[in-house]
Parts: C-alpha cells; structure tokens; sequence
C-alpha cells in the first residue's frame, strides 16, 4: 500500500471522528432550566413553558423546564440535576450569584412597564390586624425561606420593627412554598398574616377581586429586580449569548411578542448581578449572611 | 306512452329515492350517532384515563415526602394529564350542559391542582402541610367523583344512544326493506302495467301486421288511445287501407288483365333479355301447347323445343333478331305436348325499359285451324272448279247425247225390224248413249248441276225403310248397326239421292274392310250457332246428322285431300270410278250442307258425318208427280211448236222428232228470234220448247217478252243445268214447266203432250 492510501486512509478516519463530534455536539444543544415555585407549580410550569418553547424554536437548542417544590432546591439542583440555568427569584438570584457563580441574562419586564417588584405583608381584614403590633400571637404564613418577597422581606420588616423571634412572636407560622399559596391560606384563614410578591398578588387579585376586598395589605418592600434567567458560567459563551440575544430580541418579532403577551409580560430586558444589590441589602437588613445562610425550610 | 313510461319510472324513482334517502339518513343519522358513541366511548375513555391519572395523582400524596415519593415531575405531569383529558373533552362537547360540565370539572382540576401545589410546596408545619394534604386529597376526591359521576351519567348516555342508535338501524332496516318491497311491489305494478299496455296493443298491431303480412286486406286495429301505440295504429290503420285501396286498384286492373289475358285464346309471353326467364306467361300456353305455365318457367327453352323441325331454321333466323328494336310476324308449325302438330301466328316486339332493352313480347295464336279451313277454301275452290268444268263437259255433252239419241230414236224407227244386224248395232249404240248419259249424269251431280226434287222426309224412317236393302250389300264378315237419335227433324232432301249417298259411303267402306268389320250408321240432331255455322260456310240452325262409320284401315293423310275429286281412287283400276265420294260432296253440297271427315291412323277405321238442314215441321208433302206416269197417254198432235235452241243439233232433230210426231214447228237460234218468230206466228204457236241459255236473249227474258204479248202461251224449258241453275234465272220460281238434257225422246213427247192437253188456266195462273 502507497504512502497516499495511507493518508486517504487517515482522512477518512479523521473525517469520521470530526462528524462524531460534531454530531454529540449537536445531541448536546439542550438545556436543562429550573423553575422555582413562585406560584402554582402547574401554573408555573405552563407560564414558563411559553418561553421554554420559543428559545426552543429560536435557537433549536432543546429546552428542558424542571420544576422544583422549593425556592432554595435550586441552588442544589444545579449540581444534582445538572441544570445549565433557571429562572431565579430575586433572593435565589443573588444567592445563587453569591454561591454558585450564576450569571444573570435577562429578565422581564413586567405588563405595568417595571422589570421588579415588591413584596406584600398582608392580612384578613376582618382580622384586624393593621400593624405589625397586631400581629402578635397571630399564625403567619411565609413563602419559602429563600424568597426575598415571602421570607427575606418580612424577617426584615419585623426586625425592623424590633421582632426578632418570630417563633415566639407569632402563634404559628409556615413555609407555604408558594406565593399564591401564602395569599390563599390568609384568604382561607389558614394564617392570619402572609406575605408575597406583589406581581401574584396582583394577578389573583385580578382574577379573584375577593383578594382586594378581604386583604389588607401592612407592609411594602423595596423593589427587587423580576426573576430573572441565569445560567451557569461554565455555559458556553455562544449559548449565553444566543439565549441572551432571543430573550431580549423577543418583542421585535410577532412570534415574540405572542408568546410575551401570554406569558404577561412587555419585553425582556438583560440583567446583572449588580441588579441584585437591593436583595442583598434587605438580607443584611434581615441579619441573613447570604453566603452562610440556611436557606432550606424546617 | 312515452309519459306514462316516465311518469311510471319517475314514481319508481321517487319512491325508491323517498324511502333509499330516508333509509340513507338514518343510516347517516344512525352511523353519526354510532361515531358519536364511539366518540363518547373514546370520551369515556379519556374519562378513565382522567380517573386513572387522578387516582395516581391521589396514591402519590400518600408518597410525597416519604424516600418513596414520587417525583414531582411525574406528578405534575399527571396533573397536566387531567387538564388535557378535559381539553379533549371540550373539543368534543359542545352542549352548553356538558360544556358547563366540563368547566366545572376544570375548575375542579384547577382546585385540585391548587391544592397540590400548595401540598407540594408547603413546608416547616406538620398540621399545615397535613391540612394541605387532606385539602387535596378531599379535591381529588371531589374530582374523581365528579368524573366517576359524568362517567357513570355518560355510560348511560351511551347506553341510551346505543339502543336509540340500535332502534334507528332497525328502523332504518325497516324502512330500507318497506322500500324494497313497496319499490319492487309498485315497480312490478307500473312492469304489469306498463305491459299491458305496451303488450295489450303491440299483440293487436303484431296480429294486424302478420295479417297483412300473409296478405289479408283491410285489416284494422281497434286499439285507440292519445299514446304512441295509438298513434301507430291509426297510422296502421290509414296505411292499412291506403293499402286495401291500393291492393283494390291493383285487383281491379289485375282483374281486368286477368279476365282479358285468361279469356285469351293467344299465347302471350315475356321473356327476358337473356332468354333465361319468362317474365309473364300466359296460362292460355297450355291451351296451345300443352305444357303448363310452370313448365315453360322452369325451362323456357321449351319455347324453342316444341318447334316443329322443319320449321326450326326459320325459327332460328327469327331468333337472330332477337334483341333488334321491331316487330316480326312468323307463322311456323309446333309440336304439342301430345304430339299434335298446331301452326302459330307469332308475333314479337322488343321491350326497352328505361331505354334498355329487356327482352321480346310475343303473341303466339293458335291459326292450325284458320289453316284448315285456309286448305278447305282451296279444296272447295279447286271442287268449285272442277264441278264447274265438269258441268260444263257435261252440258255440251248431254246436248250432243241429246241429239245422238235423238236421231238415234228416229233412226231406230227407220231400220225395219228384219235389218237385226243393224238392230243390234243400234242397240248398241243406243247403250253407249246410255252410259255417256248416265256418266253427265253423275258429273252433273257432283257439279251440283243436277236437277233433284227435294222433299221433307223422316231420315231416321227411311234409313230404316232400305235398311235390309243395305244389309245385303255388304258382306256377311260385317256387322250393320243403324243407330237412329231420337230428337229428330225432317230433312229436306232428295231421297235418291240421299240413297245414293249413303250407297257410295257404305261400299267404301265396305272396301276399307277387307277383312271384316264394324259399319255403324248413325243420325242425330246437332245445332251450329252463328260462329260455328259460318266457320262451315253454312246457315246457322239445327243439322241432322248422318254419320257412316268403319274399322277399316283409315284414309292416309296425303289422300284426305283428295278424296272428293272427281276420279281420284287408291282402288284398282276397275274396282272404282273415282266418282263415289265426288257424287257425294255434290249431292251433299247442293242440299245446302257440309261433310267433315274423321280418320285415324292406319286402321282405327273412318267416320263421314253428313249434315243436312232440318226442314222445320215434320210432315211429308206429296211427292211431285213422275212424268213418267204419263208414259200411256197418245204422242201424236198437230199444233204448232216454237222451238229456241241456240244448238243448231239439237234445234233440227227437235225439229225432225216433232214433225214425226205431226206437230208443226217455228225454230229460232236465240232469244230475240224466238221473240220474233212468236210475234209472226203468235197465233198459231200453241207452245213453246225453248233453251235455258242462250246467247243475245236468255230463255226467261225471251219468255218474259212472250208473256207480255200473250199471257197463254204454253212455254216448256229445257236445259243441260241443273234446276238450281233454273231458279237463279227465275225460272223455278215462276212455276214454269222443265225438262232436263239430254231429254229422253219419249218423256219430251209425254211432257209435250201433256202441256197442250192441260186446261189453259192453268197456264195462266
């Protein structure tokens, strides 16, 4: 055999090898994207699922939604369940920022122009509790340890307010994993005071009006950057990107603008994980150590 | 009929069409409601795949938070399951109750779902996460009897639709099967009907038309209405008479020509331009011929055959000009199919057609018997002739016997009887005389120049009068038969003569039986009408017939011809005169009748059948009175006699006989000078012998003359004709006295004698 043959030999062989490669690099465009509770899983999941499928159609890389029953699972599952990103509460956000290194691409910009929110203390009306005084030996309902909205917030406002036990302070209280969860247990008298964002509170509101009239709400927080998408830094730099470039770019095309209407929001606009300062500084306010704090419920 | 056919087949349709496309909607109805029960069976098992998922949803609350719960994922996915179920549901119902159904089923997933989540999500409080628990398990339980109850009301449904559906298919079958029956029931009516009236009249106008076909005339349909079939028998019947018109027009003259061409007589015949085929045929071909129409149409060279073989040659030469545009006539002999020879008149003309030509029209007449008759002329003319000639013979004969004799009779007084030598000799010549007389005699007969004296006699009676005289002139080897008819008339004859006939045929036929035989005489009465009488030459009116018949050896056919002429004989030389069938024809013909002559082959024997006139009353009249009765009165007179004689012979021994007599005589060579020498001695001359036939001045006249001067005079006519010859000249009419040539001496005196002696008023009447 020639020494020609040879090399034909050689390049076939590396050609193969070359095709194999790209081919598993191709089997590989899929992301795996974590959802956190912020409302009804299902609910949640379908919201999500808007996106998920247009990334999917915009970019065709492959987008997996995993939806997890608890705001501080994710930091966990990033490892566990291998994800490459998830959509990110603000205090989930800058503490997976924190621990993690994730970094923030894009976040929405909600249907009354504001690309944050805020986060509700709220209780029955008939209840008559006004203030944080009447709050005493009363069950609260929170969201989820890692919410700055359901948790983080409140642990403030009531150390603010020179609460500092809630345990003792309040008769009962738990973690209702969601924030429609937490505003139907107070609407339910399941609890007597809630907390929540105020992006679901508003959208039950809109759909329940029953929630204006028997809610009061006591306490605002500052804003807080929207949930927002992050992704692991080990992401490619080219995926980072095209996921950046068609969130953001969504409202410039119908089949963007579609799937933003239903999913009730304006546009996408990028973020970054300065955006998460307020977050950080309503945890300090609240005494979390966010790189030390134990995020996950009792 | 054309409207009945599709109104018939129309109602068929809608009929069919009415109760196929109720049949076909409920079948439709029937199959939408099976693919709706199906629907609601794929339905019902959304239900139970929605049971299921609910009831997994359900078993996994138990697990969550345990190392055995399920994960999130599949529940919620499950959970996803139960709102698919319902949008499924949703795409199918579409009745506000199931609608209103489904919503509230939705809502109650939505609350289920709720629940879960908030069971799933919940944390940090037992009791809390344990009401969440019971919250959800009680909405899961709300939805699964929620969904069991619309699964159970749904089975029902379904239950209920399939036994609607199952009736509507046996309604459907039964409506498809009436409408089969009561299609097929009316089809085969409107079939029956519909063949009726088609068959009722399509068997008359079928009868109808095989009728005319087997060639009934006016033949009719009495089947009317306003369809087709009526429409076609009225044009039958109009066509059907147009026919019977037509046929009647096309009897009427082929009636015509049938009566013309089956009365023809004539052989009339077409034949084609290849004389191949007879186009027509006349049946009279048979009349001629023999040979029927079909056999001349199955061989038409029979044409050509049945001519004679003499005359083919001519024939042929005729047929040369077959195809030439003129018309021939021929006359030529055939063959008959029974061997008898006929001569035709045939006469042809070439037919064109179109201008092209297309054979011969012949007219074939039957002229064997105008050729008869055509050769009868000749023998009569040739008769005519000789009787004539012999007549005349005759009459120069007897006037010179008359003079012989009578000088013979004076001599015979001269010569005294001692002188017997001289006797002898006169005696002799006296005989010869005789014979020469008796020899005119018979000339004059057969010339019909004889004088006869008719009668009306009983044929029948006075055959049988000379019957035994007959017997013994034929021979005892022959057997005599008289056969007398019964319906006789008299005939008005002379009955010598009609002796002498009969005498001559039977000796003949005697000679014509050598060897024995049959003789048969007959009679009978026979009629000729107008055509018959004058295809004989004769006065029409009843004959008796006398027919003389024998079985000898015939008249051979060259002879026929010849038979009636004087001294033609095949006797030997002295067996015959030639005379005997001669006298008869004379005889025969001067009693104003005819013979025809009947013989066959060698030795079928001869039959002469005479026809004489029937004299219209039987009665005998007295016979004339023979003059020889006279024979005794005295012959001596003395007045004075005028004699006119053209012959001077016969004038001068008239002379010399009266003068011996003592009569005184006048004589004059003719008419004029017996006029004249009667004016000189018209007293003296008592009477007067004068000729018949005379130059100048014939006897009649002269006589006439004479009567004028005087109305007395006695005149006795003496002549050498016959007495028919007398009445042509008016004689015999006038009643005048008559003595034939050559005048026997002594009957002249008798007769002279008697004249003078007989009153003279008599004379004058």
């Amino acid at each position: 055999m020639s020494h020609e043959g040879e090399d034909m030999k050689k390049a076939i062989i590396l050609s193969l090898c070359l095709s194999l490669l790209l081919s598993l690099a191709a089997g590989a465009q899929e992301l795996k994207i974590g959802l956190i509770p912020e409302q009804n899983v299902f609910a949640q999941q379908e919201r999500y699922r808007i996106i998920g499928d247009y990334i999917e159609k915009q970019t065709g890389i492959k987008v997996h939604l995993l939806i997890l029953p608890r705001y501080g699972n994710i930091l966990e599952n990033f490892k566990s369940a291998d994800m490459d990103g998830a959509f990110l509460g603000s205090f989930t956000g800058a503490l997976a920022a924190q621990k993690m290194g994730i970094e923030f691409l894009a976040r929405p910009v909600n249907l009354n122009g504001n690309s944050t929110y805020c986060g509700y203390i709220f209780a029955r009306k008939g209840s008559k509790i006004k203030d944080v005084r009447d709050m005493k030996q009363k069950r609260i309902v929170f969201v989820d340890r890692a919410t700055t909205a359901g948790y983080v917030f409140p642990l403030a406002y009531f150390k603010q307010h020179g609460i500092s036990d809630i345990d003792a302070y309040f008769l009962a209280n738990y973690f209702a994993g969601s924030h429609d969860a937490a505003i139907q247990a107070v609407l339910d008298g399941k609890a007597d005071v809630g907390c929540a964002k105020d992006t679901v509170y508003n959208l039950m509101a809109d759909r329940n009006p029953a929630i204006k009239a028997k809610l009061r709400i006591i306490a605002v927080s500052p804003m807080v950057p929207s949930n927002g998408l992050g992704v692991r830094k080990e992401l490619s730099v080219e995926i980072k990107q095209k996921l950046s470039e068609t969130l953001v770019g969504m409202h410039k095309n119908p089949a963007g603008r579609k799937a933003l209407q239903d999913f009730r929001a304006l546009r996408f606009i990028t973020t970054g994980n300065n955006d998460y300062e307020p977050v950080l500084k309503i945890a300090k306010q609240a005494g979390i150590d966010v790189l030390t704090y134990r995020y996950s419920n009792k | 009929m054309k409207k009945v056919i599709y109104g018939s087949l129309g109602l068929v349709f809608v009929l069919f069409s009415i109760g196929a496309g109720t049949a076909w909607f409920m079948v439709d109805h029937t199959t939408s409601r099976l693919a709706k029960i199906v629907e609601m069976h794929r339905v019902e098992d959304l239900r139970r795949g929605l049971i299921i998922h609910i009831q997994t949803v359900q078993t996994d609350l138990f697990s969550i938070r345990t190392p055995l719960a399920t994960d999130l994922t599949s529940i919620t996915n499950h959970a996803a399951q139960l709102d698919n179920a319902i949008a499924n549901c949703l795409k199918c119902h579409h009745s506000k109750s199931s609608c209103r159904r489904l919503c509230e089923m939705q809502a109650l997933i939505g609350d289920y779902k709720m629940a879960l989540s908030y069971y799933i999500t919940a944390s940090a409080n037992a009791a809390m996460i344990e009401e969440y628990r019971r919250d959800a398990f009680a909405a899961g339980n709300r939805l699964l009897a929620t969904a069991q109850q619309m699964a159970f009301e749904a089975g029902l449904r379904i239950e209920e639709q399939t036994k609607k559906t199952l009736l509507r298919i046996n309604y459907a079958k039964l409506i498809l099967f009436v409408t089969l029956i009561f299609s097929f029931l009316l089809a085969l009516a409107i079939a029956v009907y519909l063949f009726k009236r088609i068959a009722t009249p399509l068997n008359e106008i079928l009868m109808a038309t095989k009728k005319v076909a087997k060639g009934d005339r006016g033949v009719t349909i009495t089947f009317a209405d306003k369809t087709e079939f009526g429409d076609l028998a009225r044009n039958f019947n109009i066509m059907s008479q147009a026919l019977q018109v037509g046929y009647e027009k096309l009897y009427e003259s082929e009636s015509k020509f049938r009566r013309l061409y089956e009365f023809a007589t004539d052989w009339e015949y077409w034949i084609d331009e290849n004389q191949e085929r007879l186009i027509f045929n006349s049946p009279s071909c048979e009349q001629l011929t023999g040979y029927s129409s079909d056999e001349f149409e199955q061989s038409p060279d029979l044409i050509k055959l049945i001519v004679h073989p003499d005359d083919r040659s001519l024939y042929d030469l005729h047929m040369g000009e077959f195809a030439l545009d003129m018309t021939e006539e021929i006359e030529f002999r055939i063959i008959t199919k029974n061997g008898k020879q006929k001569w035709i008149s045939h006469r042809c003309r070439a037919i064109f057609v179109d201008n092209l030509f297309a054979g011969r029209r012949v007219s074939n007449r039957d002229i064997t018997e105008s050729k008869a008759l055509e050769g009868e002329l000749r023998q009569a003319q040739k008769m005519e002739s000789l009787g004539l000639l012999a007549g005349g013979i005759a009459h120069d004969f007897n006037n010179l016997l008359t003079v012989i004799s009578g000088y013979l009779a004076l001599l015979q007084l001269e010569i005294p009887p001692e002188n017997i030598k001289s006797k002898r000799y006169l005696d002799q010549i006296l005989n010869s005389a005789e014979r020469a007389k008796n020899l005119t005699s018979n000339l004059l007969v057969f010339s019909r120049k004889q004088i006869i004296n008719m009668q009306p006699f009983s044929l029948n009676k006075h055959l049988l009068q000379i019957y035994q005289l007959l017997k013994r002139i034929v021979r005892e080897d022959i057997e005599l038969n008289l056969e007398c008819c019964q319906d006789e008339q008299f005939v008005f004859a002379d009955r010598n003569q009609i002796d002498q006939v009969v005498m001559n045929l039977i000796t003949n036929a005697k000679d014509a039986m050598p060897q024995g035989g049959k003789l048969n005489i007959a009679t009978s009465l026979v009629s000729f009408d107008e055509v018959s009488a004058n295809k004989y030459d004769i006065n029409p009116g009843k004959y008796m017939s006398l027919a003389v018949s024998d079985t000898g050896h015939g008249i051979a056919e060259e002879h026929l011809i010849h038979i009636f002429e004087p001294f033609f004989t095949t006797k030997e030389r002295y067996d015959g005169t030639g005379l005997g069938l001669s006298i008869v024809h004379g005889i025969i013909k001067q009693h104003n009748g005819f013979i025809k002559v009947y013989t066959k082959e060698w030795g079928w024997g001869t039959t002469f059948r005479l026809y004489l006139p029937v004299y219209g009353k039987n009665s005998e009249e007295k016979p004339d009175i023979c003059l020889d009765e006279k024979s005794e009165i005295s012959l001596q007179g003395v007045e004075t006699i005028l004699i006119v004689e053209d012959d001077e012979n016969i004038r001068e021994m008239m002379q010399e006989v009266l003068q011996q007599y003592g009569y005184r005589t006048v004589c004059a060579e003719n008419g004029q000078e017996g006029l004249e020498k009667y004016v000189l001695h018209r007293d003296e001359v008592k009477l007067i012998i004068m000729d018949v036939i005379m130059p100048k001045m014939n006897g009649l006249d002269t006589y006439n003359h004479i009567r004028a001067l005087s109305s007395q005079v006695k005149t006795l006519f003496m002549s050498g004709y016959a007495q028919d010859i007398l009445t042509s000249k008016g004689i015999s009419e006038a009643g005048l006295e008559f003595i034939a040539k050559p005048v026997p001496f002594q009957q002249l005196l008798i007769k002279i004698r008697t004249m003078l002696d007989q009153n003279v008023e008599m004379n004058t009447n």
